[in-house]
């Protein structure tokens, strides 16, 4: 056997033991076709077919756990930082036993999605959870794979709990360092919203992070009693029921000081307005300035939020307009966050979520875009005519697997090829254009892969309404008893894994459009028609979705996020090993 | 017009009672809040000898905002320009409602004795003055004579 497959094999993320049995198989006939027999193994039709001739073709031993430490899983070992929407590293090899349990065994399996369900919950609140949850749940029989993959709550502030979530940080931190909040609240923006960084400094020097934050002095305010002195602003006179002044004793009325305070507010200073007495460094706390202004504290409390998501550098405003929501990069080594709106952001250039491209790929193909807008322009159309019968088709979900409703034919939305047979749509091809200049050359290949750039975009739009739909049932689920809420929940998950799919596929365009010719690209894109296919599949499922086809859309819900698995790892490892 | 708040009231009857030296400021007969200011040149500067001549209004915003000040008379001086627009931080974002009708014109002639062209409105005079202060100065004092010899 060759060891050099092997291990090549392996560090695409596929079990040794399946691997080893995949070489066996395919009599070395090369990575591409030992490939193809893993794939067309965990194909649940395939599976079938061989369970009944199981004589024939061996069931590969599910691996034991002695073998699983240390050298298989290595490339996705938690301590290295993937830049991927996380995916659960156990991916392929739970999907393969799913796939040996066949649909026969899942009729039964309601119980044991219970059970899922549960452990969904529990890794959900759990957020630090760690590899001893997955060497436990290792041992079960466990096929959702996709929970990882979901957004975690703890990455999305809901707009409504913002401040709520602020004034809860300021609060620790001012009981903590025995400050008002206000002082807490300059603190803390002095340290981008670290509390952590903060209460380290702090106790290591109390004094100098004061200072350095820009407060000279924690300041108490009074008002009223023993002022002798007259409005330093309007000249009348102070009485106990008007005057106002801090620790520096700039003595003012409230009249005075609330017209202050609005001007500065005005001027767009929010946190951190000193004193009104001439060049005095003393910073008015939020107390005072809600005390002597309460109409503006709705918004001190706006502008808090505001100050609050944006000087906090893992923290950002999710882009959809009028989500709200606040997105948070759980370490500092994520560089990406999903919000429960569906959106997934970058946190580098603040686009939707690229991978595999990465950000200065996005930039070069978003200016080619523009440049090139007028020519793509054809490209954005949702009717075409039937290459068989040219009835006109128009399109209105997000599957590209189509079928003529006059004449049944089925075909590729994207190239127009008979689905039957339909294969290598994502390659383009060199030679079948090799005569034509080369400037049109160039601009055709952009074409292909800027079409099918945009057909996944296009299909995640339709697909995103899928998911909204499914959210919205799940609400009205609880007014129903005729669906279990599990069921329910599953076609939420099922719609995320296909928009994280699509997403991906959109992407791996640009990526793909900018990876050179030879063997990597050959498996890049091998990987990802792989996803494409799998992504249709689920996409047509969905689509129409009921109670009979639900255990097709587990099967391949799992499928697919495997299979994005393999492509995104297979990015960030290289494809060919190193 | 509003009623004159206290506070102008009581500056201006400073203003009057106790003028800071080289400083005359009165209000206008028909508005309280328009008032004509001479300020004399400093000794040993430029301007010695001069009377220059200023308006300085007080906006319904004031003391909140800052005066409105400008020289009628001309003056080759690196911070202020051919309009007679002063550069002056406190008339622009350091202002404090703190400050006075007094403090702004004392700040006004001290600027006279010492211009600062790192800080320029009157850019080809900064220059002049960086390339050149002796020849800069030179110049300031023919303007002094030329434009500021009234006292009225
Ligand atoms: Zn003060
Ligand atoms: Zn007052
Ligand atoms: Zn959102
Ligand atoms: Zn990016
Ligand atoms: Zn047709
Ligand atoms: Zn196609």
């Amino acid at each position: 056997m060759d060891d050099n497959m092997l291990a090549q094999l392996v560090d695409l993320g596929f079990d040794i033991t399946v691997a080893q049995l995949a070489l066996e198989q395919t009599n070395g006939k090369g990575l591409d076709a030992a490939i193809e027999f893993i794939y067309s193994f965990s194909e649940p039709s395939k599976l079938s077919s061989q369970k009944s001739n199981s004589n024939v073709t061996p069931t590969p031993t599910p691996p034991s756990s002695q073998q699983e430490p240390s050298g298989i899983r290595r490339s996705n070992s938690k301590n290295k930082s993937t830049s991927f929407e996380p995916i659960s590293p156990q991916v392929t090899h739970k999907v393969l036993k799913t796939s040996r349990k066949s649909v026969k065994e899942s009729v039964d399996s309601n119980v044991s999605y219970e059970d899922n369900d549960t452990s969904l919950e529990y890794n959900d609140t759990d957020e630090d959870y760690d590899e001893d949850y997955y060497q436990d749940v290792d041992d079960y029989e466990f096929d959702i794979p996709i929970h990882d993959a979901l957004p975690k709550s703890n990455t999305v502030i809901q707009a409504s709990d913002i401040i709520h979530t602020a004034l809860k940080e300021i609060e620790k931190i001012s009981s903590i360092t025995e400050t008002t909040p206000s002082a807490a609240t300059i603190l803390l923006q002095h340290f981008q919203w670290n509390g952590n960084k903060l209460l380290e400094r702090f106790y290591e020097d109390p004094e100098r992070v004061i200072t350095q934050a820009g407060i000279k002095k924690i300041n108490e305010f009074h008002t009223g009693k023993n002022l002798s002195d007259d409005c330093m602003i309007c000249g009348d006179s102070l009485d106990d029921s008007n005057g106002c002044y801090l620790s520096c004793k700039h003595y003012a009325c409230k009249e005075c000081w609330a017209n202050y305070l609005r001007i500065k507010i005005q001027e767009g200073e929010s946190i951190g307005i000193c004193c009104l007495g001439f060049k005095c460094p003393n910073v008015v706390p939020d107390e005072f300035i809600n005390r002597v202004i309460p109409e503006n504290y709705n918004k001190f409390l706006e502008r808090l939020a505001q100050t609050y998501v944006e000087k906090n550098p893992n923290m950002r405003w999710c882009p959809t307009p009028n989500c709200g929501n606040a997105l948070k990069a759980e370490s500092q080594a994520e560089t990406t966050a999903q919000c429960s709106c569906g959106f997934r952001i970058c946190f580098k250039c603040n686009q939707e979520s690229h991978v595999p491209a990465d950000c200065a790929q996005m930039k070069t193909w978003k200016k080619k875009c523009e440049d090139d807008s007028e020519t793509a322009n054809w490209i954005n159309v949702n009717t075409q005519d039937c290459p068989k019968c040219q009835s006109a088709i128009e399109k209105n979900g997000g599957c590209n697997h189509m079928t003529c409703k006059k004449c049944k034919h089925e075909f590729c939305w994207v190239c127009l090829g008979n689905w039957i047979g339909h294969n290598k749509c994502n390659t383009y091809n060199r030679e079948e254009n090799s005569n034509k200049s080369d400037t049109k050359k160039q601009l055709e290949r952009y074409l292909f892969y800027f079409h099918r750039y945009n057909t996944h975009e296009q299909s995640k739009k339709f697909e995103t309404k899928l998911r909204t739909d499914a959210v919205n049932s799940m609400i009205d689920f609880q007014n129903r008893k005729d669906k279990r809420w599990i069921d329910v929940k599953y076609i939420e998950q099922s719609t995320e894994v296909l928009i994280q799919c699509r997403r991906t596929l959109k992407y791996t365009y640009v990526f793909g459009f900018y990876l050179p010719d030879g063997p990597e690209k050959n498996l890049f894109e091998y990987l990802q028609n792989d996803l494409e296919r799998t992504t249709e599949k689920l996409s047509g499922l969905l689509e129409k979705m009921n109670e009979s086809n639900s255990m097709d859309v587990k099967e391949i819900t799992n499928l697919a996020s495997t299979k994005l698995h393999h492509l995104l790892s297979g990015v960030e490892e290289g494809f060919l090993g190193h | 017009m509003n009623s004159l708040p206290k506070r102008i009231i009581k500056e201006t009857q400073r203003l009057m009672s106790e003028p800071a030296p080289g400083i005359v400021a009165t209000p206008a007969t028909d508005n309280l809040r328009y008032f004509k200011v001479t300020i004399t040149g400093p000794a040993e500067s430029p301007f010695e000898k001069g009377f220059f001549h200023l308006e300085l209004f007080l906006t319904d915003e004031y003391p909140m905002s800052p005066p409105k000040v400008r020289f009628l008379t001309k003056i080759y001086h690196p911070n202020i320009d051919k309009l007679g627009r002063i550069c002056l931080d406190i008339l622009k974002d350091k202002w404090s409602p703190a400050l006075q009708i007094r403090t702004v014109l004392l700040s006004i002639q001290a600027l006279l004795s010492a211009p600062n062209p790192d800080d320029p409105l009157a850019n080809d005079v900064a220059e002049h003055w960086k390339s050149n202060e002796k020849d800069a100065i030179k110049k300031a004092r023919e303007w002094t004579e030329l434009y500021a010899a009234s006292s009225e």
